[in-house]
Protein backbone atom coordinates (compact mmCIF):
# COMPACT_ATOMS: atom_id res chain seq x y z
CA UNK A 1 0.00 0.00 0.00
CA UNK A 2 1.41 3.35 -0.75
CA UNK A 3 0.94 6.57 0.89
CA UNK A 4 -0.91 8.34 -0.67
CA UNK A 5 -3.40 5.22 -0.05
CA UNK A 6 -2.72 4.94 3.05
CA UNK A 7 -3.75 9.31 3.50
CA UNK A 8 -6.60 8.49 1.57
CA UNK A 9 -7.81 5.70 4.19
CA UNK A 10 -7.39 7.90 7.01
CA UNK A 11 -9.28 10.43 5.35
CA UNK A 12 -12.36 7.94 4.78
CA UNK A 13 -12.09 7.11 8.28
CA UNK A 14 -12.40 10.58 9.69
CA UNK A 15 -15.29 11.40 6.60
CA UNK A 16 -17.06 8.95 7.94
CA UNK A 17 -16.63 10.17 11.71
CA UNK A 18 -17.38 13.50 10.75
CA UNK A 19 -20.54 12.98 8.98
CA UNK A 20 -21.74 10.16 11.99
CA UNK A 21 -21.48 12.68 14.17
CA UNK A 22 -21.37 16.29 15.14
CA UNK A 23 -18.39 18.51 17.19
CA UNK A 24 -20.30 18.66 20.11
CA UNK A 25 -19.26 15.07 21.03
CA UNK A 26 -16.33 17.04 21.70
CA UNK A 27 -17.89 18.64 25.16
CA UNK A 28 -17.02 14.85 26.52
CA UNK A 29 -13.08 15.47 26.62
CA UNK A 30 -13.57 18.95 27.96
CA UNK A 31 -15.52 17.85 30.45
CA UNK A 32 -13.24 15.98 31.77
CA UNK A 33 -10.66 18.67 31.39
CA UNK A 34 -8.74 17.02 27.82
CA UNK A 35 -9.36 19.61 25.50
CA UNK A 36 -8.16 23.24 26.14
CA UNK A 37 -9.85 25.79 23.95
CA UNK A 38 -14.13 26.44 23.35
CA UNK A 39 -15.80 24.03 20.92
CA UNK A 40 -16.43 25.06 17.60
CA UNK A 41 -19.04 22.89 17.23
CA UNK A 42 -20.17 24.77 13.26
CA UNK A 43 -16.81 23.42 12.05
CA UNK A 44 -16.70 19.70 11.21
CA UNK A 45 -14.99 17.34 13.96
CA UNK A 46 -11.38 17.04 12.83
CA UNK A 47 -11.26 20.90 12.67
CA UNK A 48 -12.99 21.72 15.55
CA UNK A 49 -10.92 19.36 17.51
CA UNK A 50 -7.39 20.98 16.07
CA UNK A 51 -8.83 24.61 17.08
CA UNK A 52 -9.27 23.88 20.37
CA UNK A 53 -6.13 22.12 20.85
CA UNK A 54 -4.39 24.52 19.38
CA UNK A 55 -6.20 27.49 21.31
CA UNK A 56 -3.30 29.65 22.29
CA UNK A 57 -2.15 29.89 26.25
CA UNK A 58 -0.88 33.53 27.28
CA UNK A 59 2.50 34.02 27.30
CA UNK A 60 3.32 33.43 31.45
CA UNK A 61 1.93 30.45 31.30
CA UNK A 62 5.17 27.88 31.62
CA UNK A 63 6.34 25.17 33.91
CA UNK A 64 4.84 26.23 37.18
CA UNK A 65 1.17 25.57 35.59
CA UNK A 66 1.84 21.81 35.26
CA UNK A 67 1.01 21.11 39.21
CA UNK A 68 -2.37 21.67 38.23
CA UNK A 69 -2.28 18.88 35.58
CA UNK A 70 0.41 16.76 37.74
CA UNK A 71 -2.61 16.80 40.68
CA UNK A 72 -5.16 16.09 37.68
CA UNK A 73 -2.53 12.89 36.64
CA UNK A 74 -2.84 11.83 40.13
CA UNK A 75 -6.74 11.42 40.60
CA UNK A 76 -6.55 9.88 37.22
CA UNK A 77 -4.21 6.84 38.97
CA UNK A 78 -5.92 6.75 41.85
CA UNK A 79 -9.79 6.49 39.89
CA UNK A 80 -7.52 3.83 37.77
CA UNK A 81 -5.82 1.99 40.71
CA UNK A 82 -9.29 2.34 43.12
CA UNK A 83 -11.49 0.37 40.42
CA UNK A 84 -8.58 -2.40 40.15
CA UNK A 85 -8.15 -2.74 44.08
CA UNK A 86 -12.38 -2.81 44.15
CA UNK A 87 -12.49 -5.59 41.56
CA UNK A 88 -10.77 -7.82 44.61
CA UNK A 89 -11.47 -5.97 47.68
CA UNK A 90 -14.33 -6.97 49.12
CA UNK A 91 -16.33 -4.56 52.12
CA UNK A 92 -17.36 -6.59 54.95
CA UNK A 93 -15.33 -7.38 58.75
CA UNK A 94 -14.31 -10.48 58.01
CA UNK A 95 -13.36 -10.47 54.53
CA UNK A 96 -11.85 -6.77 54.48
CA UNK A 97 -8.19 -7.45 55.67
CA UNK A 98 -8.02 -11.34 54.05
CA UNK A 99 -9.21 -9.99 50.52
CA UNK A 100 -6.10 -7.17 50.56
CA UNK A 101 -3.66 -9.99 51.77
CA UNK A 102 -4.56 -12.19 49.21
CA UNK A 103 -4.38 -9.43 46.53
CA UNK A 104 -1.13 -8.51 47.90
CA UNK A 105 0.50 -12.22 47.95
CA UNK A 106 -1.91 -14.05 45.51
CA UNK A 107 -2.81 -11.66 42.45
CA UNK A 108 -0.35 -10.44 39.78
CA UNK A 109 0.96 -6.96 40.25
CA UNK A 110 -1.95 -6.66 42.81
CA UNK A 111 0.80 -5.02 45.16
CA UNK A 112 1.65 -2.95 42.49
CA UNK A 113 -1.54 -1.55 42.52
CA UNK A 114 -2.29 -1.47 46.28
CA UNK A 115 0.80 0.66 47.10
CA UNK A 116 0.43 3.43 44.29
CA UNK A 117 -3.07 4.33 45.28
CA UNK A 118 -1.81 4.44 48.99
CA UNK A 119 1.24 6.70 47.50
CA UNK A 120 -0.69 8.43 44.89
CA UNK A 121 -3.35 9.53 47.79
CA UNK A 122 -0.32 11.03 49.51
CA UNK A 123 0.87 13.07 47.01
CA UNK A 124 -2.23 13.96 45.21
CA UNK A 125 -2.71 16.02 48.25
CA UNK A 126 1.09 16.92 48.22
CA UNK A 127 0.66 18.34 44.74
CA UNK A 128 -2.61 20.28 45.16
CA UNK A 129 -0.81 21.81 48.18
CA UNK A 130 1.82 23.18 45.53
CA UNK A 131 -0.76 24.60 42.91
CA UNK A 132 -2.55 26.21 45.75
CA UNK A 133 0.96 27.71 46.43
CA UNK A 134 1.60 28.59 42.89
CA UNK A 135 -2.05 30.47 43.00
CA UNK A 136 -1.28 32.69 45.90
CA UNK A 137 2.02 33.35 44.84
CA UNK A 138 0.85 34.52 41.51
CA UNK A 139 -1.98 36.40 42.86
CA UNK A 140 -4.40 34.52 39.92
CA UNK A 141 -7.29 34.16 42.63
CA UNK A 142 -8.32 37.24 42.25
CA UNK A 143 -11.35 38.53 40.74
CA UNK A 144 -12.77 37.07 38.23
CA UNK A 145 -11.12 33.56 39.10
CA UNK A 146 -12.84 33.65 42.89
CA UNK A 147 -15.14 31.10 42.07
CA UNK A 148 -11.92 28.57 40.52
CA UNK A 149 -10.35 29.53 44.28
CA UNK A 150 -13.24 28.41 46.10
CA UNK A 151 -13.60 25.47 43.79
CA UNK A 152 -10.03 24.70 44.14
CA UNK A 153 -10.49 24.43 47.90
CA UNK A 154 -13.33 22.49 47.79
CA UNK A 155 -11.32 20.11 45.86
CA UNK A 156 -8.72 20.19 48.59
CA UNK A 157 -11.15 19.53 51.10
CA UNK A 158 -12.69 16.77 49.18
CA UNK A 159 -8.97 15.03 48.48
CA UNK A 160 -8.50 15.26 52.35
CA UNK A 161 -12.26 13.22 52.77
CA UNK A 162 -11.39 10.75 50.07
CA UNK A 163 -8.03 10.18 52.32
CA UNK A 164 -9.91 10.06 55.40
CA UNK A 165 -12.63 8.15 53.83
CA UNK A 166 -10.48 5.06 52.67
CA UNK A 167 -8.16 4.58 55.42
CA UNK A 168 -10.53 2.43 57.77
CA UNK A 169 -11.08 -0.21 54.33
CA UNK A 170 -7.64 -1.99 54.97
CA UNK A 171 -9.81 -2.93 58.16
CA UNK A 172 -6.26 -3.23 60.34
CA UNK A 173 -5.46 -2.45 63.85
CA UNK A 174 -3.56 0.89 62.75
CA UNK A 175 -6.72 1.79 60.35
CA UNK A 176 -9.00 1.05 62.97
CA UNK A 177 -7.89 2.85 65.93
CA UNK A 178 -6.80 5.84 63.60
CA UNK A 179 -10.33 6.18 62.56
CA UNK A 180 -11.67 5.75 65.76
CA UNK A 181 -9.31 8.35 66.80
CA UNK A 182 -11.13 10.77 64.36
CA UNK A 183 -14.36 10.12 64.41
CA UNK A 184 -13.63 11.01 68.12
CA UNK A 185 -12.00 14.17 67.46
CA UNK A 186 -14.60 14.92 64.96
CA UNK A 187 -17.44 14.76 67.65
CA UNK A 188 -15.36 17.84 69.11
CA UNK A 189 -16.69 20.52 66.96
CA UNK A 190 -19.19 22.36 68.73
CA UNK A 191 -22.60 21.97 66.93
CA UNK A 192 -22.76 19.85 63.93
CA UNK A 193 -19.01 17.45 65.18
CA UNK A 194 -21.32 15.08 67.37
CA UNK A 195 -23.89 14.55 64.33
CA UNK A 196 -21.49 13.88 61.82
CA UNK A 197 -19.36 11.47 63.83
CA UNK A 198 -22.34 9.48 64.87
CA UNK A 199 -23.26 9.78 60.36
CA UNK A 200 -20.20 8.28 59.89
CA UNK A 201 -19.74 5.44 62.69
CA UNK A 202 -23.23 4.76 62.88
CA UNK A 203 -22.63 2.30 65.71
CA UNK A 204 -21.40 3.21 69.43
CA UNK A 205 -18.00 1.82 68.19
CA UNK A 206 -16.25 1.51 64.56
CA UNK A 207 -17.55 -1.46 63.33
CA UNK A 208 -19.01 -3.38 60.23
CA UNK A 209 -21.49 -0.70 60.04
CA UNK A 210 -18.67 2.21 60.42
CA UNK A 211 -17.33 -0.09 56.99
CA UNK A 212 -20.13 0.21 54.58
CA UNK A 213 -20.47 3.34 55.18
CA UNK A 214 -16.62 4.69 54.51
CA UNK A 215 -16.70 2.66 51.71
CA UNK A 216 -19.83 3.98 49.96
CA UNK A 217 -18.39 7.34 50.72
CA UNK A 218 -15.09 6.73 49.28
CA UNK A 219 -15.76 4.84 46.26
CA UNK A 220 -19.83 6.27 45.31
CA UNK A 221 -20.25 9.33 47.19
CA UNK A 222 -16.75 10.89 47.15
CA UNK A 223 -16.10 10.19 43.48
CA UNK A 224 -19.30 12.19 42.00
CA UNK A 225 -18.22 15.15 44.39
CA UNK A 226 -15.21 14.94 42.77
CA UNK A 227 -16.48 14.91 39.09
CA UNK A 228 -18.75 17.53 39.58
CA UNK A 229 -15.92 19.87 41.04
CA UNK A 230 -13.70 18.85 38.66
CA UNK A 231 -15.36 19.90 35.45
CA UNK A 232 -16.36 23.18 36.58
CA UNK A 233 -12.81 23.80 37.74
CA UNK A 234 -11.87 23.03 33.85
CA UNK A 235 -14.76 25.05 33.24
CA UNK A 236 -13.63 28.17 34.58
CA UNK A 237 -10.43 27.87 34.26
CA UNK A 238 -11.25 27.69 30.35
CA UNK A 239 -13.31 30.86 30.69
CA UNK A 240 -11.82 33.26 32.68
CA UNK A 241 -8.09 31.63 31.96
CA UNK A 242 -5.32 30.74 34.12
CA UNK A 243 -2.90 34.24 33.89
CA UNK A 244 -2.98 37.19 35.07
CA UNK A 245 -5.42 40.12 34.31
CA UNK A 246 -3.43 42.45 31.78
CA UNK A 247 -2.02 38.30 30.16
CA UNK A 248 -5.07 37.23 28.80
CA UNK A 249 -4.28 38.12 25.13
CA UNK A 250 -3.23 34.22 24.00
CA UNK A 251 -0.11 35.63 22.74
CA UNK A 252 2.06 32.69 24.21
CA UNK A 253 2.46 28.88 22.76
CA UNK A 254 -0.66 27.17 21.71
CA UNK A 255 -1.62 24.34 24.13
CA UNK A 256 -1.24 21.65 21.75
CA UNK A 257 1.68 20.05 21.49
CA UNK A 258 3.92 22.82 23.92
CA UNK A 259 1.42 22.83 27.39
CA UNK A 260 0.51 19.26 26.42
CA UNK A 261 4.71 18.30 26.19
CA UNK A 262 5.21 20.29 29.49
CA UNK A 263 2.68 18.35 31.39
CA UNK A 264 3.44 14.77 30.12
CA UNK A 265 7.12 15.21 30.96
CA UNK A 266 5.53 16.38 34.61
CA UNK A 267 3.07 12.79 34.27
CA UNK A 268 6.17 10.67 33.48
CA UNK A 269 8.27 11.91 36.40
CA UNK A 270 4.93 11.74 38.74
CA UNK A 271 4.14 8.31 37.51
CA UNK A 272 7.86 7.70 38.11
CA UNK A 273 8.30 8.69 41.44
CA UNK A 274 4.75 7.16 42.41
CA UNK A 275 6.25 3.54 40.67
CA UNK A 276 9.49 3.72 42.77
CA UNK A 277 8.09 4.64 46.32
CA UNK A 278 5.27 2.19 45.66
CA UNK A 279 7.86 -0.59 45.37
CA UNK A 280 10.83 0.82 47.67
CA UNK A 281 8.18 1.82 50.37
CA UNK A 282 5.24 -0.59 50.86
CA UNK A 283 2.29 0.41 53.12
CA UNK A 284 2.66 -2.03 55.49
CA UNK A 285 -0.61 -4.50 57.14
CA UNK A 286 -1.14 -4.43 60.79
CA UNK A 287 -2.39 -6.91 62.97
CA UNK A 288 -6.18 -7.67 61.89
CA UNK A 289 -8.55 -4.89 63.31
CA UNK A 290 -9.49 -6.04 67.06
CA UNK A 291 -11.85 -3.53 68.79
CA UNK A 292 -10.93 -4.97 71.83
CA UNK A 293 -7.39 -4.48 71.90
CA UNK A 294 -5.66 -0.76 71.93
CA UNK A 295 -2.61 -1.28 69.73
CA UNK A 296 0.73 0.08 72.01
CA UNK A 297 1.69 2.14 68.87
CA UNK A 298 -0.60 4.02 66.80
CA UNK A 299 1.42 4.59 63.33
CA UNK A 300 -0.27 7.34 61.04
CA UNK A 301 0.41 6.25 57.58
CA UNK A 302 0.41 8.53 54.42
CA UNK A 303 1.19 12.32 54.45
CA UNK A 304 -2.16 13.77 54.76
CA UNK A 305 -3.47 11.32 57.60
CA UNK A 306 0.14 12.50 59.46
CA UNK A 307 -1.18 15.82 58.97
CA UNK A 308 -4.64 15.66 59.88
CA UNK A 309 -3.64 12.89 63.34
CA UNK A 310 -1.06 15.22 63.76
CA UNK A 311 -3.43 18.32 63.90
CA UNK A 312 -5.89 17.02 66.43
CA UNK A 313 -2.93 16.02 68.63
CA UNK A 314 -2.04 19.20 68.77
CA UNK A 315 -2.14 21.12 71.93
CA UNK A 316 -5.54 23.75 72.86
CA UNK A 317 -7.23 22.92 69.88
CA UNK A 318 -4.64 24.62 67.48
CA UNK A 319 -4.68 22.41 64.96
CA UNK A 320 -8.38 21.14 65.59
CA UNK A 321 -9.39 24.53 65.07
CA UNK A 322 -6.60 26.13 62.93
CA UNK A 323 -6.75 24.52 60.11
CA UNK A 324 -10.11 24.48 59.00
CA UNK A 325 -10.36 28.45 60.37
CA UNK A 326 -7.42 28.80 57.92
CA UNK A 327 -9.17 26.97 55.30
CA UNK A 328 -12.16 28.76 55.26
CA UNK A 329 -9.74 32.30 55.47
CA UNK A 330 -8.05 31.05 52.50
CA UNK A 331 -11.21 30.68 50.65
CA UNK A 332 -12.63 33.78 51.67
CA UNK A 333 -9.39 35.93 50.47
CA UNK A 334 -10.43 36.80 46.79
CA UNK A 335 -13.56 38.31 48.77
CA UNK A 336 -11.55 40.48 50.76
CA UNK A 337 -9.15 41.29 48.85
CA UNK A 338 -10.76 41.98 45.25
CA UNK A 339 -8.51 43.71 43.48
CA UNK A 340 -4.36 44.78 44.48
CA UNK A 341 -1.48 44.38 43.61
CA UNK A 342 0.00 41.14 41.46
CA UNK A 343 3.61 41.28 42.99
CA UNK A 344 3.30 38.76 46.43
CA UNK A 345 5.40 41.05 48.02
CA UNK A 346 2.58 43.55 48.18
CA UNK A 347 0.38 41.36 49.12
CA UNK A 348 0.93 40.52 52.93
CA UNK A 349 -2.85 39.35 53.87
CA UNK A 350 -2.68 36.53 51.22
CA UNK A 351 1.01 36.00 51.54
CA UNK A 352 0.86 35.91 55.60
CA UNK A 353 -2.31 33.58 55.17
CA UNK A 354 -0.88 30.94 53.42
CA UNK A 355 2.55 31.11 55.35
CA UNK A 356 0.84 30.42 58.73
CA UNK A 357 -1.13 27.62 56.98
CA UNK A 358 2.07 26.20 55.49
CA UNK A 359 3.51 26.34 59.20
CA UNK A 360 0.24 24.71 60.83
CA UNK A 361 0.74 21.81 57.74
CA UNK A 362 4.45 21.78 58.97
CA UNK A 363 3.81 21.49 63.23
CA UNK A 364 0.92 19.10 62.45
CA UNK A 365 2.92 16.92 60.44
CA UNK A 366 5.71 17.10 62.71
CA UNK A 367 3.36 16.04 65.66
CA UNK A 368 1.96 13.31 63.68
CA UNK A 369 5.39 11.16 62.88
CA UNK A 370 5.73 10.43 66.80
CA UNK A 371 4.31 6.79 67.82
CA UNK A 372 0.53 7.74 69.28
CA UNK A 373 -1.84 6.17 71.45
CA UNK A 374 -5.64 7.14 71.08
CA UNK A 375 -6.37 9.37 74.12
CA UNK A 376 -9.75 8.30 74.44
CA UNK A 377 -8.63 4.42 74.44
CA UNK A 378 -5.38 5.20 76.16
CA UNK A 379 -5.76 4.75 79.49
CA UNK A 380 -7.29 1.44 79.48
CA UNK B 1 -3.12 16.11 5.90
CA UNK B 2 0.53 16.42 6.39
CA UNK B 3 2.37 13.04 6.16
CA UNK B 4 3.80 11.52 9.09
CA UNK B 5 7.89 11.51 9.41
CA UNK B 6 9.94 8.76 11.05
CA UNK B 7 9.49 10.81 14.45
CA UNK B 8 5.39 10.89 14.20
CA UNK B 9 5.58 7.28 13.75
CA UNK B 10 8.16 6.91 16.43
CA UNK B 11 5.55 8.82 18.64
CA UNK B 12 2.96 7.39 17.78
CA UNK B 13 4.61 3.53 18.46
CA UNK B 14 5.64 4.30 21.91
CA UNK B 15 2.32 5.44 22.39
CA UNK B 16 0.87 2.27 21.19
CA UNK B 17 3.71 0.48 23.03
CA UNK B 18 2.85 1.76 26.60
CA UNK B 19 -1.32 0.98 26.05
CA UNK B 20 -0.42 -2.45 25.12
CA UNK B 21 1.88 -2.63 28.07
CA UNK B 22 -0.68 -0.97 30.48
CA UNK B 23 -3.34 -3.35 28.68
CA UNK B 24 -0.88 -6.61 29.53
CA UNK B 25 -0.55 -5.59 33.30
CA UNK B 26 -4.38 -4.87 33.94
CA UNK B 27 -4.66 -8.33 31.99
CA UNK B 28 -2.16 -10.07 33.37
CA UNK B 29 -4.67 -8.32 37.11
CA UNK B 30 -8.07 -8.58 36.37
CA UNK B 31 -7.58 -12.45 34.28
CA UNK B 32 -9.56 -15.10 36.82
CA UNK B 33 -7.04 -16.37 39.32
CA UNK B 34 -8.17 -19.16 42.21
CA UNK B 35 -10.58 -17.12 44.09
CA UNK B 36 -10.09 -16.17 47.84
CA UNK B 37 -12.04 -18.47 49.70
CA UNK B 38 -13.37 -17.77 53.45
CA UNK B 39 -15.59 -20.53 54.31
CA UNK B 40 -16.92 -18.96 57.29
CA UNK B 41 -18.67 -16.05 55.07
CA UNK B 42 -19.38 -18.40 52.08
CA UNK B 43 -22.74 -19.23 50.92
CA UNK B 44 -21.51 -22.25 49.55
CA UNK B 45 -18.23 -25.20 49.44
CA UNK B 46 -16.95 -26.16 46.56
CA UNK B 47 -15.37 -29.67 47.10
CA UNK B 48 -14.09 -30.98 44.37
CA UNK B 49 -14.16 -31.88 40.34
CA UNK B 50 -16.24 -34.88 39.55
CA UNK B 51 -13.61 -36.17 37.76
CA UNK B 52 -11.49 -36.28 41.15
CA UNK B 53 -13.97 -37.56 43.49
CA UNK B 54 -14.62 -41.73 42.86
CA UNK B 55 -17.52 -43.28 43.20
CA UNK B 56 -18.14 -45.34 46.54
CA UNK B 57 -15.54 -43.23 48.27
CA UNK B 58 -16.31 -40.44 50.96
CA UNK B 59 -14.61 -37.19 51.82
CA UNK B 60 -14.46 -35.37 55.27
CA UNK B 61 -15.00 -31.39 54.77
CA UNK B 62 -14.16 -28.52 57.35
CA UNK B 63 -16.55 -25.47 57.03
CA UNK B 64 -15.88 -22.54 59.49
CA UNK B 65 -16.35 -24.78 62.57
CA UNK B 66 -18.40 -27.50 60.62
CA UNK B 67 -17.28 -30.84 59.72
CA UNK B 68 -19.43 -32.42 56.98
CA UNK B 69 -19.14 -35.86 55.48
CA UNK B 70 -19.23 -36.10 51.50
CA UNK B 71 -20.39 -39.03 50.15
CA UNK B 72 -20.39 -40.17 46.15
CA UNK B 73 -22.41 -42.92 46.54
CA UNK B 74 -21.56 -46.29 43.51
CA UNK B 75 -24.78 -44.72 41.63
CA UNK B 76 -22.75 -41.75 41.29
CA UNK B 77 -25.17 -39.70 43.78
CA UNK B 78 -23.33 -37.19 45.88
CA UNK B 79 -25.08 -36.84 49.74
CA UNK B 80 -23.47 -34.40 52.29
CA UNK B 81 -24.30 -34.72 55.63
CA UNK B 82 -23.14 -33.72 59.62
CA UNK B 83 -19.56 -35.27 59.98
CA UNK B 84 -20.01 -35.51 63.72
CA UNK B 85 -22.03 -37.93 65.79
CA UNK B 86 -24.35 -35.93 67.24
CA UNK B 87 -24.81 -39.11 70.34
CA UNK B 88 -21.22 -38.85 70.96
CA UNK B 89 -18.93 -36.24 68.89
CA UNK B 90 -16.62 -38.77 66.90
CA UNK B 91 -15.69 -38.46 63.57
CA UNK B 92 -18.05 -40.72 61.73
CA UNK B 93 -16.92 -42.80 58.90
CA UNK B 94 -18.71 -44.43 55.29
CA UNK B 95 -18.81 -47.97 55.02
CA UNK B 96 -18.86 -48.64 51.30
CA UNK B 97 -19.40 -52.11 51.71
CA UNK B 98 -22.33 -52.05 54.08
CA UNK B 99 -23.32 -48.51 53.03
CA UNK B 100 -23.81 -47.22 56.12
CA UNK B 101 -22.37 -43.95 57.94
CA UNK B 102 -21.42 -44.76 61.68
CA UNK B 103 -19.47 -43.72 64.34
CA UNK B 104 -16.19 -45.31 65.49
CA UNK B 105 -17.28 -44.81 69.32
CA UNK B 106 -20.60 -45.82 70.18
CA UNK B 107 -23.08 -48.24 68.18
CA UNK B 108 -24.92 -45.78 65.89
CA UNK B 109 -25.27 -46.18 62.52
CA UNK B 110 -27.09 -43.97 59.63
CA UNK B 111 -28.12 -44.27 55.74
CA UNK B 112 -26.25 -42.04 53.58
CA UNK B 113 -28.85 -39.25 53.84
CA UNK B 114 -28.72 -39.03 57.37
CA UNK B 115 -31.24 -41.00 58.89
CA UNK B 116 -30.98 -43.33 62.18
CA UNK B 117 -30.41 -46.44 61.15
CA UNK B 118 -29.54 -48.34 64.51
CA UNK B 119 -28.66 -47.17 67.71
CA UNK B 120 -29.31 -45.35 70.84
CA UNK B 121 -29.94 -41.85 69.79
CA UNK B 122 -32.43 -41.17 67.39
CA UNK B 123 -31.45 -37.81 66.26
CA UNK B 124 -30.83 -38.03 62.37
CA UNK B 125 -27.61 -36.00 61.05
CA UNK B 126 -27.96 -32.33 59.43
CA UNK B 127 -28.46 -33.17 55.65
CA UNK B 128 -26.50 -30.19 53.40
CA UNK B 129 -27.67 -29.84 50.08
CA UNK B 130 -25.38 -30.93 46.90
CA UNK B 131 -24.99 -28.82 44.32
CA UNK B 132 -23.18 -29.55 40.71
CA UNK B 133 -22.05 -27.65 38.20
CA UNK B 134 -19.96 -27.70 35.24
CA UNK B 135 -18.60 -30.77 37.07
CA UNK B 136 -18.07 -29.28 40.30
CA UNK B 137 -19.72 -30.03 43.31
CA UNK B 138 -19.92 -27.50 45.89
CA UNK B 139 -22.56 -27.98 48.63
CA UNK B 140 -24.57 -25.09 50.76
CA UNK B 141 -25.34 -24.25 54.34
CA UNK B 142 -28.74 -25.71 53.99
CA UNK B 143 -30.23 -23.02 56.83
Amino acid sequence: MTESDQNKGRSRILKWLEEATDARILSIPRLFGLLYGPIEDRLPLGEAWRASMRRRLPASVGWKHAFGGATYFLCMILVLTGVMLSFYYRPSTVEAYPSLQYLESEITFGWLVRHVHFWAASLVVLTALVHLFRVVLTGTYRAPRETTWLMGIMLLITLLAFVTSGYLLPWDQWAYWTTTYGLDELAKYPVVGGLLSRLFSVDEFVSGATLSRFYATHVILLPWVLLLLLSLHFQLIRKHGVALEGDVSGEGEPFFPHHMLRQLVVALITLAVLITLAAFFPRPFGPPADPFTVPGELPALGFPVLILVGAARLPLGIGLYGLPLLLIALAALPLVARTGESAFTRRPVAMGLFALFLLLLMVSLIAGLGPGVPPSVGGN
Amino acid sequence: MKQWDFWDWCLAGLGVFIVAVGLFVFLLYALPQEPLVIPDVEASLRIAELDDFPVNSDRLERWGDRWILVIRMASGEVTAVEGRSPADGCELKWDDELYRVFSPCSYQIYNPYGFVVAGLDNRDLHRYPVLIRDGVISIGSGT
